[in-house]
């Protein structure tokens, strides 16, 4: 038995392909790839699945807004946002509303490596997005006992090393660390994202403006 | 308004018929030649032509003595006397009378004697010596014979009225008018009764008795309607107007103002309607109607041309000014202004020029030029010093004559003081020889008495003299201060125009230096936006330039891969069913090659992203790709980057290029050198980024792929960017160097 999966994809060429992809793995079970994001709730409800792909650029209800739906009735849910480019806003904005992690298009046949790493609580993280992770938080002064919602010493020097290109294993060979654990700090640096930016989108919120 | 007199005409005309009572040495035909002269003399005065009058005047004259004719010679001297002073009206002319009142008197000829008495009191009059004119207008009446010469006691009468008037006694003015009245009313002359009517009324508004002079204007203007008098009506039309005026009757002096008007036209005298239309504008005025000020004005003003009476002009352009002003019309106005002032400047006319300078102080003070207004005030005070001042010298004429003649009485009466003192002295004598102590005591006393006197006399005299040097003296100061401040001012005028006139150079200088620098604002600013737009043009080449590179980058690259794609779909389509094996190999060249598009829009859109342009950007995609590329592969690399390259910037093609070249040598190493090591370099060397790329790979087949297509676009990539690539292969790796110059 694989993993349920359903995508939210508006190109239909894609769809396709992804529909051809997905038809042999065995690990996948590809319950349902639906062209937008209107019922995105009640289609969790029919397939229930384990993981959820979506892409960011939908007509209508974007994949951003349709994250949010989900991520109010199910916070556990993952959901793994696919996009062209990594280097505009969207990803970023994606995580900051709770994605699980992202795939870029051109490397949509990495599928079923990604779907395997955001279960197991793996989320891949480039350059482009440290880089923004990393303006984000407010640059500490001094060193201080990290809370639960700043970067700690380690994580930004690890999200530097991300922004100068390094890969998890250059950076787990740079900081002599596991490669395991440079992906719990990214998983670490994921929910402090999540929490930050909710604070920031009521902060936000309150001067009238919306995230 | 000034109130319009009527003095009986100055000439007193000898067109008279003569009683013949006298025993006559003469011809009756002499006589009658005579007398023809003299009317000839008077006609020709009255047409204005004074030396022909005179000619006759003294023809007659010749006639008479030749004749023997003294009584024709008595009028034909009154004659000559009378054209002379009219000719010359400051001509000393009393003495002229002294002949004809000589024969006046040889005669026992009463019209004679009051002619000539009568004569020499209007030369008095004109020579504003009235308490004389008054003594002879009397004698005149005393010579006249009520009976036969009543008109012209009548007249004498007006005229002593009219003097009375002026040296304001109003009650003997009163008592002579009515005077007149009597003996005009006797002779039935209504003209002049109507006229000595109107100057009562007169003397009444003078004396403020307003009502009843209007009673009088109004009963002398019905004696002139009777007699259809229209000159007459039309200056006792202008007194009512005045009068009513005055009294705030508008209405009423509106209607006299008209009748007035309507009799000035009648009379068809161009001086009469002029000085109707300056009246009826002045009323105008006063009702505050402006425009119709302005008509009448305008009018008296196009009369005082014609008949070119100048100093009336000027007035009259004064007070155009005037309405002007309240009209609004400054230009107009000031206008008027210089037209009074240049008839002032012809006629020397001092009292004009201050009227004119005030009226403008006070017009440019309403305006706000404080300073003109100042200037013209100074003029108009320094004219009215002036003016005062011929006046005080007038005085001190006066006072000299009087003095001169007092000295001569003194002179006189010294004399006759001497000859008494000595006849006393005299007397005294022969009373002491006589004895008679008394007498001699009384004559002494009176000689002392009359030495005292003389005394009196002389100091009384010598002070005169010296009141009349300090007069003189204060005459001549204020003349010299008057003359020293109008000096002043003009030199003040002069200063000012000159200083305008420097003003206005510096503000031309001003004027035209601020002209160049915003011409050369604007030439800098024509050519700065020439450079811009060059510039812009070149950015916009340069940006056409960048824009064809990276289509035909994608043409070239994506269009023909594409296309290789599309065949190879096509083909393994067709060698399905024929040839299975051959579609896994094209199916994987598909998969290959659409991943290399993948990879080159990737790069292309990179490079195009403005805030790349850093080497720290290149460096680390360049990091990335080994995450991506020979990591999965688990081969080991390091990789270098000069730190002081990081924040050298690179143009997008550069860049773009460079990130190519690298790509393309680690994708050789992966295909062909089966390496276990690779060792990147970025560092500066002299103006030139250099990149190394080294493998320790194998260099199985590998002469046959480095000089195959792979490396041929490498070098290709590296000459479009200025850059040189070098390839060294030995049997333990190979290296690939890249120079690309750098700023």
């Amino acid at each position: 038995m694989g993993v349920k999966i359903i995508i939210y994809e508006d190109n239909q060429h894609l769809r396709n392909s992804l529909q051809s992809l997905l038809r042999f793995q065995d690990e996948i079970e590809l319950q349902a790839i639906l062209p937008n994001a209107q019922t995105v709730l009640q289609d969790i409800e029919v397939f229930s699945p384990d993981v959820v792909l979506m892409d960011i650029d939908m007509p209508v209800v974007n994949g951003i807004e349709a994250l949010r739906q989900i991520r109010n009735q199910y916070p556990e849910l993952p959901v793994l946002m696919l996009t062209v480019f990594e280097d505009n806003d969207n990803i970023f904005h994606a995580i900051c509303a709770g994605a699980s992690g992202y795939l870029l298009k051109k490397n949509i046949d990495q599928v079923v490596p990604a779907v395997r790493d955001v279960l197991s609580g793996g989320a891949p993280m480039t350059g482009v997005v440290a880089r923004k992770v990393l303006s984000l938080f407010p640059k500490p002064a001094m060193p201080q006992p990290a809370d639960d919602h700043s970067l700690s010493a380690r994580e930004t020097e690890l999200l530097q090393l991300l922004i100068r290109g390094y890969s998890y294993k250059m950076i787990a060979d740079e900081l002599q660390i596991a490669l395991e654990t440079v992906r719990t700090h990214i998983k670490r640096i994921y929910r402090k994202l999540q929490v930050n930016s909710a604070t920031e989108a009521i902060y936000k919120a309150t001067r009238g403006g919306s995230l | 308004m000034p109130m319009s007199f009527f003095l009986p005409a100055a000439t007193l005309l000898l067109c008279l018929t003569f009683e013949r009572a006298f025993a006559q040495p003469y011809k009756a035909q002499d006589s009658v030649a005579i007398y023809k002269m003299l009317e000839e003399a008077d006609a020709s005065d009255l047409s204005g032509d004074m030396d022909k009058a005179l000619g006759h005047a003294r023809e007659a004259l010749a006639l008479s003595k030749s004749k023997k004719m003294d009584r024709g010679a008595g009028f034909a001297l009154l004659k000559i006397a009378d054209l002379v002073l009219k000719k010359d009206g400051a001509a000393k002319t009393s003495a002229l009378y002294d002949e004809p009142f000589r024969i006046g008197l040889r005669l026992n000829d009463s019209f004679l004697l009051g002619l000539t008495k009568h004569q020499l009191a209007q030369y008095y009059r004109d020579q504003v010596q009235y308490p004389e004119a008054i003594d002879s207008y009397k004698q005149a009446v005393s010579f006249y014979r009520p009976s036969a010469e009543g008109h012209y006691i009548a007249l004498a009468s007006n005229d002593q009225g009219l003097l009375y008037e002026r040296m304001g006694q109003y009650d003997k003015a009163i008592d002579m008018y009515l005077q007149a009245i009597r003996f005009f009313e006797k002779e039935n002359d209504i003209k002049e009764a109507a006229n000595t009517t109107g100057n009562i009324g007169i003397v009444y508004y003078r004396m403020g008795k307003k009502q009843e002079a209007i009673r009088q204007f109004r009963v002398s203007a019905s004696m002139r309607e009777s007699i259809g008098d229209v000159k007459g009506l039309t200056a006792v039309y202008g007194n009512l107007v005045t009068a009513f005026s005055s009294l705030d009757q508008q209405d009423s002096a509106s209607h006299y103002q008209r009748l007035a008007l309507q009799n000035a036209e009648k009379t068809g005298v161009k001086h009469t309607l002029a000085q109707a239309y300056a009246n009826a504008s002045s009323l105008a005025s006063r009702q505050q109607k402006w425009k119709e000020a302005l008509d009448y004005e305008r009018k008296s003003i196009a009369l005082y041309q014609d008949v070119g009476d100048q100093l009336k002009l000027a007035n009259r352009f004064l007070s155009l000014g005037l309405i002007y002003d309240k009209l609004n019309d400054s230009i107009a106005a000031e206008n008027s202004f210089a037209s009074a002032m240049d008839i002032a400047r012809k006629l020397q006319n001092k009292p004009l020029f201050q009227s004119i300078y005030t009226s403008g102080s006070a017009f440019y003070a309403r305006r706000n030029n404080h300073q003109r207004a100042l200037d013209y005030f100074k003029f108009s005070t320094a004219y009215k010093d002036s003016v005062l001042n011929e006046k005080v010298s007038a005085n001190v004429e006066e006072l000299k004559t009087k003095y001169e003649t007092e000295k001569k009485d003194f002179d006189i009466a010294r004399l006759e003081t001497e000859k008494k003192l000595k006849q006393l002295e005299l007397e005294k004598k022969t009373a002491i020889i006589e004895g008679n102590r008394i007498l001699a005591a009384r004559k002494e006393a009176e000689i002392a008495l009359l030495k005292r006197d003389e005394e009196i006399k002389r100091l009384e005299l010598a002070q005169k003299k010296e009141e009349l040097a300090r007069q003189e003296l204060l005459a001549r100061e204020s003349e010299q201060q008057v003359l020293r401040s109008l000096q002043e001012l003009q030199i003040a005028e002069n200063e000012k125009k000159l200083r305008q006139r420097q003003l206005e150079r510096e503000r031309l200088l001003r004027n035209g230096m601020i002209a160049l620098v915003v011409l050369l604002f604007l030439i800098g600013w024509l050519l700065f936006n020439r450079f811009k737009l060059r510039k812009k043009l070149e950015e916009k080449e340069k940006l056409l330039e960048v824009r064809n590179r990276i289509s035909k980058d994608l043409h070239d690259d994506i269009g023909s891969t594409l296309t290789s794609i599309h065949i190879l779909s096509r083909a393994s389509e067709q060698s399905l069913e024929k040839e299975p094996g051959n579609v896994r190999r094209m199916l994987g060249d598909i998969s290959q090659q659409s991943q290399s598009i993948q990879q080159n829009m990737s790069d292309i859109v990179w490079a195009i992203r403005p805030d790349n342009d850093k080497v720290e950007n290149l460096v680390n995609r360049m990091r990335e790709n080994i995450g991506l590329t020979l990591e999965p592969r688990q081969i080991q690399c390091s990789f270098e980057a000069d730190e002081n390259l990081l924040r050298q910037s690179l143009p997008m093609e550069a860049r773009k290029e460079i990130l190519l070249i690298y790509k393309e040598a680690i994708n050789n190493i992966l295909k062909h050198a089966h390496a276990t090591e690779v060792n990147i370099r970025v560092t500066r060397q002299d103006g030139f980024l250099r990149m190394t790329v080294r493998d320790n790979g194998t260099w199985k087949e590998k002469s046959t792929t480095y000089s195959g297509t792979g490396t041929t676009s490498m070098s290709q990539r590296a000459a479009s960017i200025n850059g040189t690539l070098r390839i060294d292969g030995s049997a333990h790796g190979t290296t690939v160097t890249l120079d690309v110059p750098v700023t």
